[in-house]
């Protein structure tokens, strides 16, 4: 028995992994690396559908919803409250380039392309939102244990 | 340090008992519950990614399945998750954990079984934490959308930065005399 003991402990290899980093831990930990580089390059490629984003214009007073693509080019003409108003969509930004309403403030803000952002026009009760099919929902909020 | 002990069964052969067996997963499953613990007392705002986690309990999993056996790693594992689910989390962390889990457990057994010798313990566990952070990531796909798929970079570096922390403490651990003795006594009784 004790002799047997002897024997085992010199052989230290019992198919377990090394202690000592290896070359193929190396090259593992690199090409993790590099697919964590190249993955934005890559899923721009292959995502671009997926997270297309439209101009959703909505007429609050009478409910009525319009959607366009970002990504044409575009002047929409719309009557809303009362008013009338030129929403102009260009190089993937959306703004109010016309608009009859007293103080104009739709007008003067600055065109919007990020999903999420909108502009209000409280005079006709119109709002020109960015939307996306690519819901960014907040992920890092999950608790994950 | 010999633990001369260690494999005296009761009848004499040299045979893993069960309550043996069920007393070291008891203490293994412990072990990994005291660590996953202390990654709770973490605050997450020192992390320098969101989400990121140390994953110490890996530490426990990668040496169940290496150096008892792999339904005793996998055993540890889920009891760890379980109860660890119910204490601090709720029922979407266990789901998480659970997919994430049995993708690391894959990866372990390709390591232990296809890819033996080449690797040390720093390539296991950061295989074994990025499987587990991609597992997360699919149900994540299934339940909050595709666009978390762009979370991928993160959680791949994260992974990558944990899994050498931890293989350093696992290759740390096992170069102990301690632990090889033990190690050895266990590889005598399969």
């Amino acid at each position: 028995m004790f002799k047997n003991d002897s024997v085992s402990e010199k052989n230290t290899n019992l198919g377990l992994p090394k202690t000592k980093l290896t070359v193929f831990d190396v090259i593992l930990i690199a090409v993790l690396l590099i697919i964590a580089l190249l993955y934005p390059i890559l899923s721009a490629a292959f995502l671009r559908e997926s997270d297309s984003m439209y101009v959703e214009i909505t007429d609050t007073g009478e409910n009525i919803v319009y959607e366009y693509p970002l990504d044409i080019d575009k002047n929409i003409e719309i009557e809303c409250g009362g008013h009338n108003y030129t929403v102009k969509i260009e190089n993937g930004k959306a703004s109010v380039a016309k608009s009859d309403c007293e103080n104009q403030i739709c007008v003067k803000t600055p065109p919007i392309s990020k999903s999420g952002s909108s502009i209000v026009c409280a005079a006709g009760r119109l709002i020109v939102e960015i939307k996306s099919d690519f819901e960014e929902k907040n992920y890092a909020d999950f608790v994950i244990q | 340090m010999r633990i001369s002990s260690f494999n005296n069964d009761v009848s004499g052969k040299n045979k893993f008992s069960v309550s043996r067996r069920i007393a070291v997963c008891g203490i293994l499953t412990t072990a990994a519950l005291m660590l996953s613990y202390i990654e709770i007392l973490i605050p997450p705002f020192i992390m320098p990614i969101p989400g990121f986690k140390l994953g110490l309990a890996n530490i426990v999993t990668v040496y169940a399945v290496f150096c008892i056996s792999d339904i005793d790693g996998a055993a540890i594992s889920f009891c760890r998750i379980l109860i660890s689910s119910l204490l601090f989390g709720g029922v979407m962390s266990f789901l998480f954990s659970v997919s994430g889990a049995a993708m690391s457990f894959l990866v372990i057994l390709l390591f232990k079984y296809i890819l033996k010798g080449r690797f040390s313990w720093i390539g296991v566990s950061v295989a074994s934490a990025t499987a587990h952070n991609i597992g997360q990531l699919i149900s994540a796909i299934f339940t909050v959308g595709i666009g978390v798929a762009s979370y991928l970079p993160w959680l791949i570096l994260a992974a990558v930065i944990s899994g050498i922390f931890t293989g350093i403490i696992l290759c740390f651990l096992m170069k102990k005399s301690f632990f090889k003795s033990i190690n050895r006594e266990l590889h005598k009784t399969g």
